[in-house]
């Protein structure tokens, strides 16, 4: 399934970026240029060649990792994937991993406390997470914690004046742990938190009110009473009984919100200047160059199926029911 | 206590002790009812406010007139309870009655509108007809709905809530231009990024525009995109559900197929690419959200079709040899659109968020235009230097705004599609 | 013989939105030692919300608000928090600590449908693991595994099949293994809420068969929840009649059967069809329960009632003894209280 699906996922950016406008290389010049430049521009895309083609080749290019070319200086974009995908990997790595185990946390105490202030408190700050603008919240948490208290970075991934660890994985907190370097680790750290907290609040709402419902639902059946009549701790009740039964259901979700992670990844890196791909995105989309949005946009495409794909299996693994 | 009697008195219902220990009870109504009331009585005092002070001169007029229009529905609604309450017409009627009182007002208010101003009668009239129409809605809700709505316990009052927030920003942004202090749309009216000041109360932004008139004319584009997007993508997610799912087979697999892959894509990242390449618009933003959030709407529509399909009653109906389109639109759109509803009014939330994001990566309107999401992109570049206000005011507004929408959708949601029921 | 379980003017409330709605209303009854005590009546008559109660399990938002439950213990419990000396315990004292060493050790439960009764999430063995561990946290796995392979043995299942998941397992084998978890610790008191009821006819009779042997076996007091009389009528030793949250008659079940003495008995007992008599003329009661929520005055059951009389409507009739020591509340047995 997941793999008509890309296939499908690509021909819909291909419609988007080179059909939908007419003709992407006229529009990426403001003003009107000579025929020959323009002719020069699009033979170095590859875009001279009748549409077709350009699917074909473009299509097959993806398996072997080829993004296309960026209009700006006919680079190739896997290049700049390659360099600015682990920031984001990092980013939302840790964000989600907030986000859940907020959500988590949050979630069983609201289901625990049933109808109780408790309870409404923590449904409401999930409802207000959900209404605020990824970005704002961002601006509400540099302007206090880095402008008025000056305890954390206001952006960007890392302190100029330390050297960043070798690079590994790309990812500054791993690599720092890989090479035993501690500076660097708390420097990337502190550069983390803001961002991961962002992204991650925004992203709880959904978890707590997935965790809450589930385990009310979950606390409500009949096999919790009978554990309960046999005299079963509270805790283990509420942990390996009802938090598992509920969560199945949340890595589903886990899935479904990847999407929205990289969505909301986009926004955060912009308001913090982080050098990843959305921030790419966002200066590509300023220079109009298009064929760079294109490989940028199928990249999180292509992300997005995979992560889907990796956590279905994962879940027929944990439930027994649908074991074979 | 009985349902007749709440229906007579709406909302005024509460201010009538119930028996027993009506002293307790009646404190309580009567807390509730001056927070509601001093709330209310801020609002409207503010808007007469800025009225007063309006650029236009006439926002007073204006602000008068629909309060005016609001009033005559207020009686238009008294008088369908009275005839209502003496079994005079049925129910049907009396909401035919309300709909033309509607209908005859909107009419006169853009004849008023017509000979009041004529060079700016367009504007104006549609004003008059907006906030009129909008304030008669207000009046309607709080009146006849929502003791049918307080019946539902807690999710009644979210939904109250959230509709209310929601027709209130409408309300101000349809009356905005006739109210605002200064032209929200020219530059260099104060100084440059000046914090707020008695002459300009919400401080002004680096461009030289009053940010008080920018934030409560700010609300129209992101109101217009998410009402354009929202109905794109309700008449078009909502029958193509409806259709592949009832006829099943190759055709449902297909759209099931393309619709998955669309809802699989990072949202903003797909209407991005669309927005880019679409340029700078309303209708175009509003397109790019609506791609983006078609498949929401098919897929909650496809998995209720196929549930309703299986139940003993339309299986009965199919036996008894109903033709299709009965079975359709008599069976399972009922079943259906509750669900729809919902997803609606969490779509208009998302978006919103999805328009400010757009323009937060620099594909909004020109500079002209008075948009929060302009302004909390621009101020973006001037709060790193402490100008607090330039990202506040216009945020928060979003915020509420969002915030409404995600209310109405959660009591709704409550409401229509019961699933934790004791 | 002495009774294993008293219960003084236990009362339940359920709080709604419409109301308080009492689901138990000033309950008192004794249970014998070795004795099967059959609960029926119709649904949200309040039977099932009573055998909850003894465990002190009422769901939410039920409440107890009165009572007193008097359990004999034989010997001290011991857990790790604490001791609860033996003689007689009310319940209702207990803490949490106290409430949960008690439950699956000296009063098991057993619920109505096995298909949701059982974590899908966990094999069968971790359920008895699980149980065995929560009441002796010192036992070794291997010797928790014998045991419960033990006991699977005597209840007509595989001992291999241990390692197997709840919904690899029919509706009947579930209710075995259900029975089987509530045995494991050797309980006094079994309180089986509507064991069979979803279970096909054939199969009910091999559980209530294997639940009767059991109870010889075990020395087990039995509190058996059901709305079939049928099933009463094979293995309950006095049967009580509930209505509207009350008790209307406690009676030996050959007395019940052979002499309904309150009204709403009778008329229960003429709507339950008998093989042996083909051309038995069915009846029904007429009239609905009454809304628990906005209780009538006097007799509950008196709008229903072929019997009513004046005292009914104001007067609430009290269980009261008549000479051949059954017990029944109604205004035409007696007008002492």
């Amino acid at each position: 399934m997941t793999i008509p699906m890309i296939m499908l996922l690509l021909t819909f950016v291909f419609v988007i970026v080179r059909i939908l406008p007419g003709d992407p290389a006229l529009l990426h010049f403001e003003r009107n240029v000579s025929p020959e430049t323009l002719a020069e521009f699009r033979e170095a895309l590859g875009l001279d060649v009748p549409l077709l083609n350009q699917y074909f080749n473009y299509l097959g290019g993806i398996p072997f990792g080829d993004f296309g070319l960026s209009m700006q200086d006919f680079t190739p974009v896997s290049e700049h994937i390659q360099i600015r995908f682990p920031a984001t990997l990092e980013l939302t790595i840790y964000s989600m991993l907030y986000a859940v185990l907020l959500g988590l946390a949050l979630g069983v105490k609201s289901a625990k406390n049933y109808d109780s202030v408790q309870d409404h408190g923590i449904r409401m700050f999930s409802i207000v997470t959900y209404a605020i603008p990824v970005f704002f919240l961002g601006m509400i948490l540099q302007s206090i914690f880095s402008i008025y208290l000056g305890w954390l970075p206001t952006g960007t991934r890392f302190d100029p004046h330390y050297s960043t660890p070798a690079t590994i994985t790309g990812m500054y907190t791993i690599d720092s742990i890989l090479t035993g370097n501690l500076t660097a680790l708390i420097v990337s750290a502190r550069y983390l938190i803001l961002p991961t907290i962002t992204l991650g609040t925004i992203l709880c709402g959904i978890f707590i009110r997935l965790t809450r419902t589930n385990m009310l639902e979950t606390l409500r059946q009949d096999f919790v009473v009978a554990a309960e009549a046999r005299g079963l701790s509270a805790n283990k009740i509420e942990y390996t009984y009802a938090l598992r039964n509920a969560f199945l259901p949340i890595l589903t979700m886990i899935g479904l919100q990847f999407a929205a992670l990289l969505a909301g990844a986009v926004l955060t890196e912009t308001t913090f200047s982080w050098p990843g791909l959305g921030t790419y995105l966002v200066q590509r989309i300023a220079h109009r160059d298009y064929t760079a949005l294109q490989g940028v946009v199928v990249f999180f495409g292509i992300l997005v199926a995979m992560v889907t794909l990796i956590l279905d299996i994962l879940y027929a693994y944990l439930d027994p029911r649908i074991r074979l | 206590m009985s349902q007749q009697a709440k229906a007579i008195s709406g909302v005024f219902y509460f201010l009538i002790p119930t028996s027993g220990d009506w002293k307790e009870k009646s404190r309580n109504f009567l807390i509730g009812l001056s927070i509601v009331l001093i709330g209310v009585l801020v609002i409207v005092a503010s808007f007469i406010g800025l009225a007063l002070r309006s650029n236009s001169g006439i926002g007073i007029w204006v602000v008068g007139y629909t309060i005016l229009c609001a009033f005559i529905i207020l009686i238009a609604g008294a008088y369908r309870r009275f005839k209502l309450h003496e079994g005079l017409i049925t129910p049907t009627r009396g909401w035919f009655l309300i709909t033309v009182v509607f209908i005859v007002l909107g009419m006169i208010s853009a004849l008023v509108g017509f000979f009041w101003i004529p060079e700016e009668a367009a504007s104006l009239s549609s004003a008059l007809v907006g906030g009129g129409t909008v304030l008669g809605v207000i009046v309607i809700l709080l009146y006849d709905v929502f003791p049918q709505l307080q019946d539902r316990g807690s999710a009644g009052y979210v939904t109250m809530t959230g509709l209310m927030i929601v027709l209130a920003i409408v309300y101000m942004t349809v009356v905005s231009w006739w109210i605002v202090p200064y032209d929200p749309t020219r530059l260099d009216v104060g100084p440059y990024g000046a914090p707020p000041s008695a002459q300009f109360p919400l401080g002004t932004t680096s461009l030289g525009q009053d940010l008080l008139s920018r934030t409560i004319a700010g609300g129209g584009i992101m109101l217009q995109v998410a009402l354009i997007s929202v109905v794109v993508c309700f008449s078009i997610g909502v029958p193509l559900g409806l259709g592949a799912s009832y006829r099943g087979g190759n055709v449902d697999k297909v759209i099931s197929l393309v619709m998955d892959s669309i809802f699989a894509f990072p949202g903003l990242v797909l209407a991005i690419a669309i927005a880019a390449m679409l340029g700078p618009g309303v209708v175009n933003m509003a397109l790019a959200i609506a791609v983006v959030y078609i498949p929401s709407y098919f897929r909650v529509v496809r998995s209720q079709v196929l549930t309703v399909k299986e139940l003993p009653y339309v299986e009965a109906a199919i036996v008894m040899g109903a033709r299709d389109r009965d079975i359709l639109f008599r069976y399972v759109l009922p079943n259906v659109l509750p669900s729809a509803i919902v997803v609606m009014s969490i779509n208009f939330a998302d978006a919103i968020l999805t328009a400010a994001g757009l323009t937060f990566v620099g594909l909004g309107l020109p500079v002209t235009v008075p948009d929060w999401g302009w302004d909390l992109t621009f101020g973006s570049h001037q709060y790193i230097a402490g100008k607090w206000w330039v990202i506040t005011y216009p945020g928060v507004m979003i915020v509420i705004l969002a915030l409404g929408f995600t209310l109405a959708g959660e009591g709704l949601n409550e409401i229509l599609t019961p699933r934790l029921k004791e | 013989m002495t009774d294993l379980l008293r219960i003084e003017d236990l009362a339940v409330e359920y709080k709604t939105r419409r109301g308080t709605a009492r689901g138990v209303d000033n309950v008192s009854l004794n249970l014998e030692e070795n004795k099967t005590l059959g609960l029926a009546g119709e649904s949200g008559c309040g039977k099932s919300t009573l055998g909850r109660s003894i465990m002190r399990l009422v769901p939410y938002p039920g409440k107890i608000v009165n009572g007193k439950i008097d359990l004999l213990l034989h010997e001290d419990i011991v857990f790790p928090k604490g001791v609860i000396e033996k003689g007689f315990v009310n319940i209702m004292d207990l803490n949490e600590e106290e409430l949960r060493a008690l439950r699956g050790k000296e009063i098991a439960y057993i619920f109505q449908d096995p298909m949701t009764s059982l974590n899908p999430m966990i094999t069968v063995e971790t359920h008895f693991q699980e149980i065995m561990k929560a009441h002796d946290p010192d036992i070794k796995k291997e010797e928790a595994l014998d045991r419960a392979q033990e006991i699977l043995d005597g209840l007509g299942i595989s001992p291999e099949r241990i390692t197997d998941y709840p919904h690899q397992f029919s509706g009947g084998m579930r209710q075995r293994v259900m029975i089987g978890l509530g045995l494991a610790l050797r309980p006094k008191l079994l309180i089986a809420d509507e064991p069979t009821t979803s279970l096909d006819v054939i199969v009910e009779a091999q559980i209530l068969e294997e639940m009767a042997e059991l109870k010889e076996l075990f020395n087990l007091t039995m509190i058996l929840i059901t709305h079939n009389l049928g099933v009463l009528a094979q293995t309950a030793d006095d049967i009580a009649i509930m209505y509207s949250g009350r008790i209307m008659e406690l009676s030996p079940t050959e007395a019940l059967f052979e002499d309904p003495l309150h009204p709403y008995t009778q008329a229960l007992l003429e709507s339950v069809p008998d093989v042996s008599k083909p051309d038995k003329k069915l009846s029904w009661i007429p009239g609905a329960p009454p809304d628990l929520v906005d209780p009538i005055p006097g007799c509950m059951y008196n709008p229903r009632c072929k019997h009513t009389m004046d005292i009914c409507k104001t007067t609430q009739p009290g269980l009261i003894m008549n000479d051949e020591e059954r017990l029944v509340a109604c205004h035409l047995f007696g007008g002492e209280k």
